[in-house]
């Protein structure tokens, strides 16, 4: 049996998104037009909370350069994990039999779902544009750079932990509903209200995506710990919980795995 | 590629490819039933978030709106939305790609007028559970019944935006004869549409100077101008504006896709399969 290395699984995930990227391409105009169109997403988003801030006070106890933080943290978030997690393309793939070839390969199954379905390759100039606003805010808050360092490390481990659950999620999708539409309408869900303050939607809802679908640990969280809103004490509980919640989603992903049928092709 | 000439509209085919479309739409009963229940759960999100927003700032109303009318003004926008947002460059889109435009183009209906019918039945559905109900929402939260000028007015603003976003949406998907994959041209259709017709926020928190412009494009139109007529917040001189340059932007894009659809129906190839 061939044993399989982490650098082995590493090659594997950057040849596929080598393949990925020319694939991305074959369609010049298209794929370029995606990229234009995607770099102006993060800016969306910049314009909404500009024209909040120019109109009111905006959100209670928020300045506007924090709120440029997390709307942008948000964004580069989400298409970190739509970029290795394609909820949509690995349903549609375990739907037509598409997957079944890749799993006899020697790899774990996560690796293999990464690697071969990652999401869309335009998501990477919506990074840098949001990228641009994260840098600007920060300036602008004199943020020292170990501030930057922490925040984005927590960020780092909550995305890993948000990234592993909605792989969990996808599969669970599918063996209740066999299409994309509900990681669909979720991830759109996450991406608006991942950009605001969990408090303002009011503790059910407030829990409900700290712990039920966690984007709070993700960006929320992170950015209240680096404007001093929680102590130190309950970001390492943080970082717990999202280090749980990869553990956990990464065994029911396996659990969900042994009984996946495929649906043909 | 040449089309069967048809000298008197076949009614009855033109019916059939609504029902179809209709069908189409129903066919996967509980992605519908799901995208329907994030509709919802978006535009209760979308209050809540200036829901904060009032609350923090502790005004009564921004900009001439108040909370309520805020709420209203986005389950009115979110019910619009589904005329707005239109999938016929997808139907376009896919006929080219998978090659069956071959066959839709040679029956005897015009492929324009066909393309649209299909397109019409997904927009029926998506006025009886969305539309419907959001207003219905919109009206029980104003408690108000809108007057006959009111109703007079909205129907021909929601008209007029309704052609607007499928004239435009039949002009990016001819592209899509050239392009084959256009899928990024209809996303800055929507992102473009959502933006300045005022989905992600009333055009009036805008600059005096970026509204007056927004006015005299297609997108005003389409949410915002409907909204605030329904509201009633937002004075006649804008609305006759609105919607005599909708009209305007009507007459130059039905001559472009006239133009449009002239040239790039000499191109057609049929790769896919």
């Amino acid at each position: 049996m061939v044993e399989i290395t982490l650098i082995d699984s590493i090659k594997y995930y950057l040849i596929n998104q080598v393949y990925a990227w020319k694939s991305f391409f074959a369609y010049r105009t298209d794929s370029l037009l995606w990229l234009f169109y995607s770099a102006f997403t993060g800016i969306f988003s910049f314009i909404t909370i500009t024209v909040i801030y120019n109109v009111s006070s905006g959100f209670p106890g928020w300045s506007y350069y924090q709120m440029l933080i997390l709307s942008s943290t948000v964004v580069m978030v989400i298409d970190a994990i739509e970029y290795n997690v394609n909820s949509v393309s690995v349903i549609g793939s375990m739907r037509r039999g598409m997957l079944d070839i890749q799993m006899v390969r020697p790899y774990g199954l996560a690796t293999i779902m990464i690697s071969t379905q990652s999401g869309a390759k335009t998501l990477i100039s919506s990074f840098a544009t949001s990228l641009v606003i994260f840098t600007y805010a920060a300036l602008k808050l004199h943020l020292s750079l170990a501030y930057i360092i922490t925040f984005l490390g927590i960020v780092a481990i909550g995305t890993y932990a948000l990234m592993m659950f909605l792989l969990m999620l996808t599969v669970l999708s599918y063996h209740l509903f066999k299409r994309g539409m509900f990681m669909e309408g979720l991830i759109g869900t996450l991406s608006m209200v991942g950009g605001y303050p969990l408090s303002i939607f009011g503790t059910i809802i407030m829990l409900l995506f700290s712990i039920l679908v966690p984007i709070g640990i993700a960006v929320y969280y992170p950015a209240e710990l680096m404007f001093g809103k929680i102590n130190v004490v309950f970001s390492l509980a943080i970082i717990l919980f999202s280090l749980a919640v990869a553990f956990v989603s990464y065994k029911l992903f396996y659990v969900l795995m042994r009984h996946y049928t495929s649906g043909g092709g | 590629m040449k089309s069967r000439h048809v000298g008197f509209p076949n009614i009855d085919a033109y019916i059939s490819t609504i029902i179809i479309g209709i069908k189409s739409e129903l066919a996967y009963k509980l992605d519908y039933v799901i995208w329907l229940f994030f509709q919802f759960i978006n535009v209760l999100l979308m209050i809540l978030i200036w829901s904060a927003i009032y609350l923090g700032t502790g005004v009564a109303s921004i900009r001439g709106l108040s909370l309520p009318e805020i709420y209203i003004y986005f389950f009115v926008v979110y019910a619009l939305r589904g005329f707005v947002l239109t999938q016929l460059p997808d139907v376009i889109e896919s006929d080219i790609q998978s090659g069956s435009i071959a066959t839709t183009y040679t029956r005897p209906l015009i492929y324009p007028i066909q393309v649209y019918m299909r397109n019409a039945g997904q927009d029926l559905i998506g006025i009886l559970f969305i539309t419907i109900p959001l207003f219905a929402i919109a009206m029980a939260i104003a408690h108000v019944t809108p007057t006959l000028t009111t109703v007079v007015l909205l129907i021909i603003e929601i008209l007029i935006g309704y052609v607007l976003a499928n004239l435009m949406g039949f002009i990016i998907g001819m592209t899509a004869i050239k392009l084959i994959n256009i899928s990024s041209l209809e996303s800055i259709m929507w992102g473009t549409v959502l933006l300045l017709g005022g989905g992600i926020m009333p055009l009036n928190m805008l600059p005096q100077i970026v509204q007056q412009i927004l006015y005299l494009s297609p997108f005003a139109i389409m949410l915002y101008i409907p909204a605030t007529t329904f509201l009633g917040t937002v004075s006649t001189g804008i609305i006759m504006t609105s919607i005599f340059a909708g009209l305007a932007w009507i007459a130059l894009l039905a001559v472009i896709a006239f133009i449009t659809w002239d040239r790039m129906r000499k191109q057609i190839t049929s790769a896919g399969g």
